[in-house]
């Protein structure tokens, strides 16, 4: 058996592919081991790139107020514009990336819209139960507490999908880009939930962030491509991207659905649009996600509270996956272990899903779920940086 | 074979599967009998963190400038009102009262402190002289007044803190002739204040502490922790969530925030 070009290439940078498991290859060195758990494919399966949750968020904790306090309170309130502008960066990233696999790939994406909402209910009434029976003091409304738990777990990077020739690490990674959808789209609706919005017209609520998404969407199209330079181009991106985040900072609706219609807009409309963004986006992609990773590390309050639903957010998060996977594995055709075991790193969309509801729930209902999300994050990455590999070995086995 | 080797997996990820959900549902169940700890509590100044000593002490240029942030984001949710003696001075020329911090409840609608024995006199907008005032309703059992002002062109709503448990600096904002003013300050434990023309717990906070009647305090990321009043002589915070109550009372629909 001749491996194909693309396989002897994999394993020239350090990867195993299938056939070195089956022949049973002596294990690589703790260096060569290490390298091979760190290189792993970035969120949204880009370029490969260190897994950015396991460095950032203990290191923006340990620069933080709560540590060294390097980053200052008044710091941190100065990013938060900058914050929500990342935001509606990686909503038109995930909005770019359902807009090319849509047409092609709906069984895809009905399977990661169903991996994604199974671990959401799982999340959600897990923690509402939780904080009710546990009488636990939350200062917001818990429906909206516990939904924004449900919707930071069903975020899946596939980070730890190692590049492999395996069928299941491709799908895996398509899944995870495409199970950020519907949690977006859920996110425009729960801030309904929230106190605040009760004094304002639902339906205008619900329909800004379409509403503005298209306006940018339609901005950049008019713009992009009429640019006659490059830096002139990346103003223009650069400023769609602000105008994206800015208008839904001032409206109070969530930069992440303003910037997946936006990429949607982009993607669907005839065009080189998507492509001028893609390229752009991707000198400020790893900034983007350092920033925020950071700014949570940074902004982790530990609190018994945040300790207290840690519990049911890993445990639920990950029946919700396994489960997920189950009914979704169907669907596009794979193992529903390997399905689950790809899916189970969060990435950096947890992440952003609760910087965005820290900014609209209350301080200290905000606080706990950041600090939540950020812990069960770290676990997750660590659980599928280190722990995943070997277990799949075994059921390789 | 291999339908058989498939089958045999799925069956495996199969019981994998409910071992997964079941320990989880039981995990949870267990946790659900224990009750949160926090009512237990007592309140304790934290110890400082592991790496505290290691940490750059906070300058007061960073307090000055937090400060300054908090007012320029306030400042456009409040107005100025200027105050005058309800009777005419029986002789002499006596200094005006000082003016005072008015809240915007609606677009158009503000709400201010209006002490006995006085009456609002003017508004005034930024950059501009004092303009005619148009109260809608006065209170006199609580000293309030709404007062009709000109919507501010952009105006952000933010909520307002619930639950107001002491122990934070917060900013006292007041008005002077020359405009808003701020001063840092630390409430420590808020005492519960009963009065029977307020729909609901004030605050007792003068312990001690300079904060002028009828100022308005924020929480340090700009929402409205209440309004300082006097009551027997001395101090007390109304909770936004009062002043809400009230606002709502006076006129239909009202809330605290444009």
């Amino acid at each position: 058996v001749r491996p194909s070009t693309g396989d002897v290439r994999r394993r020239e940078i350090g990867g195993q592919d299938p056939i070195d498991r089956r022949l049973g290859v002596p294990q690589p060195s703790p260096f060569v081991w290490l390298r091979s758990l760190l290189r792993t494919r970035s969120a949204l399966g880009l370029a490969p790139s260190l897994t950015p949750a396991v460095i950032f968020l203990p290191l923006g904790a340990l620069l933080g107020p709560q540590a060294l306090g390097v980053i200052r309170p008044g710091l941190l309130q100065a990013f938060d514009l900058a914050v929500t502008i990342a935001l509606a960066v990686l909503g038109v990233l995930v909005g770019t990336a359902l807009g090319r696999e849509v047409r092609s790939a709906s069984l895809l994406f009905l399977a990661a819209s169903l991996e994604s909402l199974v671990t959401i209910l799982a999340v959600a009434g897990a923690s509402a139960y939780m904080i009710q029976a546990t009488q636990m003091p939350i200062a917001a409304p818990v429906a909206a507490l516990a939904v924004a738990l449900g919707l930071c777990a069903s975020a899946s990077s596939a980070t730890s999908a190692d590049p492999d020739s395996e069928d299941v690490a491709e799908v895996a990674t398509r899944v995870a880009d495409l199970d950020d959808v519907l949690p977006i789209v859920i996110a425009m609706v729960a801030f309904l939930l929230l106190p605040e919005s009760s004094h304002r017209n639902v339906w205008l609520l619900i329909a800004a962030s379409p509403v503005v998404g298209l306006a940018v969407g339609a901005i950049g199209l008019l713009l992009f491509e009429r640019a006659e330079t490059s830096a002139e181009r990346v103003v223009f991106v650069l400023g769609a991207l602000a105008l994206a985040g800015g208008a839904a900072s001032f409206l109070g609706v969530s930069p992440l659905g303003v910037g997946l219609v936006a990429g949607l807009t982009w993607t669907m409309a005839p065009g080189r649009a998507d492509q001028i963004v893609q390229d752009d986006l991707r000198k400020v992609q790893h900034p983007v996600v350092v920033l925020l990773l950071v700014t949570a590390g940074a902004m982790i309050v530990p609190s018994v509270s945040a300790l207290w639903l840690l519990t049911p957010y890993l445990l639920f998060r990950l029946s919700g996956k396994v489960v997920g996977a189950w009914l979704s594995a169907r669907l596009v055709d794979v193992g529903a272990a390997d399905l689950a075991a790809y899916l189970m790193s969060p990435g950096v969309l947890a992440v952003a899903f609760a910087l965005n509801f820290r900014q609209v729930l209350p301080v200290e209902a905000g606080d706990t779920l950041l600090s939540t999300v950020a812990m069960g994050t770290a676990a997750f990455e660590l659980f599928a940086f280190a722990v995943v590999p070997h277990w799949r070995r075994g059921v390789a086995a | 074979m291999a339908s058989n080797g498939s089958q045999e997996r799925q069956g495996r990820e199969t019981r994998l599967l409910m071992l997964v959900v079941v320990v989880s549902i039981a995990v949870l169940l267990l946790l659900a009998r224990l009750r949160f700890p926090a009512a237990e509590l007592v309140a304790t100044v934290p110890p400082p963190g592991p790496l505290a000593g290691l940490a750059k002490q906070a300058a007061f240029d960073d307090l000055a400038q937090t400060m300054s942030a908090l007012l320029a984001r306030v400042s456009q949710r409040l107005v100025i009102v200027e105050l005058a003696e309800t009777r005419p001075p029986s002789r002499g020329q006596p200094e005006p009262p000082s003016p005072v911090a008015a809240i915007l409840v609606r677009p158009d609608i503000a709400l201010a402190y209006v002490p006995t024995g006085l009456r609002p006199s003017g508004i005034v907008s930024a950059g501009t002289a004092g303009e005619a005032v148009d109260v809608i309703v006065a209170d006199p059992q609580r000293d309030l007044a709404l007062l009709r002002v000109t919507p501010p062109a952009d105006v952000r709503a933010e909520p307002a803190v619930e639950n107001f448990t002491g122990f934070s600096y917060v900013g006292v904002v007041d008005a002077t002739k020359g405009g808003l003013t701020i001063q840092p300050v630390f409430v420590g434990r808020v005492g519960p204040r009963l009065i029977d023309a307020w729909p609901g717990g004030l605050f007792t906070i003068d312990h001690g502490l300079n904060v002028p009647i009828g100022s308005f305090v924020f929480s340090i990321d700009s929402r409205l922790v209440g309004l300082v009043i006097r009551d027997k002589g001395a101090a007390a915070l109304v909770p936004a969530s009062v002043l809400e109550t009230v606002v709502t009372g006076l006129v239909p629909g009202g809330s605290i925030g444009p």
